[in-house]
């Protein structure tokens, strides 16, 4: 086909999809599938900063949630956790509520911690622990 | 000059065999990706993307299986089909995939193992890849450009050459070589072990990445770059043990010229030592333009 006989409607097709693929591109713009292209894009210093889940039973005994050993939809909870601060208390309960229940072994949770975890890569013992959010499970789960 | 490259034309059997390969991946990926684990999710974790906010939360199991089942079956079929149904196969198996995909991506992260598949479907997906038509397969080309060329403009962006000098990848090789993920974490943490290698693979990935575009107007360059993406990829899996198969695949797909028809031999022509000149072969008329592309 010659450069003319293009029609206009796939003309217009290929420069939109083109302008909203490289405005997300430059702008680092996350509209999924188009995305900012954010991969590994920041420096990891020697410091890393992780997040720990613990549910706390009724008997008192806290024990850090194992996100790895849970199904897909769990395991980006991490990702959940460092944005807990920016939702309402609703549904922060919520999200703690769905952390409580994913306990294997059906423990009777009555509380959800939430630590941010400071460490260095070359030194496990320089190692910071802060208690960043803590939900009352009401009823346990 | 960038409308007359994008609407230039390409040899039919290679957008055809483009087309192919792409309904293949979309199908493979669809029956074999990890989306089926993805059912029970609670609600208070979903976080949809942009086109899937009508949902309440994760689909059940049943919803995501027939979906899988769906594209897979669309994608069987399509590749028996000619043009017009191939198409329709394509666009079938493609919306399963944006779906299934859309849902792994609901999980407060950005994903990006389903995206360029995704992107470079997308040319293929509006009109039938046609005799002489090489747009879609240009468009797909320039996705594939900027998805590398992005991840490495914003590594310039937000670390600057410090991405490259500073102990950047010996920490994420670390990190990585500890996560539990890498089947073989001694390798990972023999190459964090190496200042000096580190550096070198980091600036060769911000070289390959940056670099990329290249592609679009050096076809000889396309095998190198697609070959080195794929090479790239495998790394990423053995190092850091994350599974980018199908840009892996993709790249290649879109970058090598596969099906196309053997260029013209140019060399007919040209006077050879010792031998009278050859007649001009005859070119019957209606012939399609030589590839335009490697």
């Amino acid at each position: 086909m010659k450069h003319g006989e293009v029609g206009v409607g796939a003309r217009a097709f290929v420069w939109t999809f083109l302008a909203v693929f490289v405005v997300c591109g430059v702008a680092g713009l996350d509209l999924w599938p188009f995305t900012g292209w954010h991969l590994f894009s920041h420096v990891r210093t020697d410091r890393i900063t992780a997040w720990e889940i613990t549910t706390v039973d009724t008997g008192g005994e806290e024990r850090p949630v194992a996100f790895a050993d849970l199904p897909a939809g769990y395991r980006t909870s991490s990702h959940v956790a460092a944005g807990l601060a920016g939702l309402t208390e609703a549904e922060r309960g919520d999200v703690c509520r769905a952390w409580a229940s994913a306990d294997p072994e059906r423990r009777q949770v009555v509380e959800v911690r939430v630590y941010r975890i400071e460490e260095s890569l070359g030194d496990p013992a320089d190692r910071t622990r802060e208690l960043r959010h803590t939900c009352a499970v009401a009823g346990g789960s | 000059m960038i409308e007359r490259w994008l609407f230039g034309a390409e040899d039919e059997r290679r957008l055809v065999a483009v087309q192919v390969g792409l309904v293949a991946l979309v199908g493979l990926r669809v029956a074999l990706g990890p989306y089926a684990q993805l059912a029970g999710q609670p609600d208070a974790l979903f976080r949809p993307v942009w086109f899937l906010r009508g949902l309440g939360g994760m689909p059940p199991l049943a919803v995501i299986v027939s979906l899988q089942v769906a594209g897979t079956l669309a994608a069987l079929a399509a590749p028996a089909r000619r043009d017009r149904w191939r198409q329709v196969g394509l666009v079938a198996a493609w919306l399963s995939l944006l779906v299934l995909a859309g849902l792994r991506a609901s999980r407060g992260k950005v994903l990006h193992n389903d995206v360029l598949l995704l992107l470079v479907c997308v040319p293929f997906l509006a009109t039938v890849a046609r005799r002489r038509s090489g747009w879609q397969l240009r468009t797909a080309m320039v996705v594939v450009a900027g998805a590398y060329f992005f991840a490495g403009f914003h590594k310039l962006r937000l670390s600057g050459l410090g991405w490259v000098t500073s102990d950047n990848v010996q920490n994420v090789l670390t990190v990585a070589s500890r996560s539990g993920r890498v089947r073989f974490p001694e390798v990972a943490e023999l190459v964090a072990g190496n200042a000096a290698a580190c550096k070198l693979l980091g600036a060769a990935i911000l070289a390959l990445e940056v670099t990329f575009p290249v592609v679009l107007w050096r076809a000889g360059a396309r095998p190198y770059y697609a070959a080195t993406a794929a090479l790239f990829h495998a790394g990423t899996w053995l190092l850091l043990g994350i599974d980018y198969w199908l840009w892996a695949a993709v790249t290649p797909l879109v970058l090598v010229g596969w099906g196309a028809g053997r260029p013209r031999r140019r060399h007919l022509g040209r006077p050879v030592p010792g031998r009278a000149r050859p007649p001009a072969p005859a070119v019957p008329a209606g012939t399609p333009a030589a590839p335009a592309t490697g």
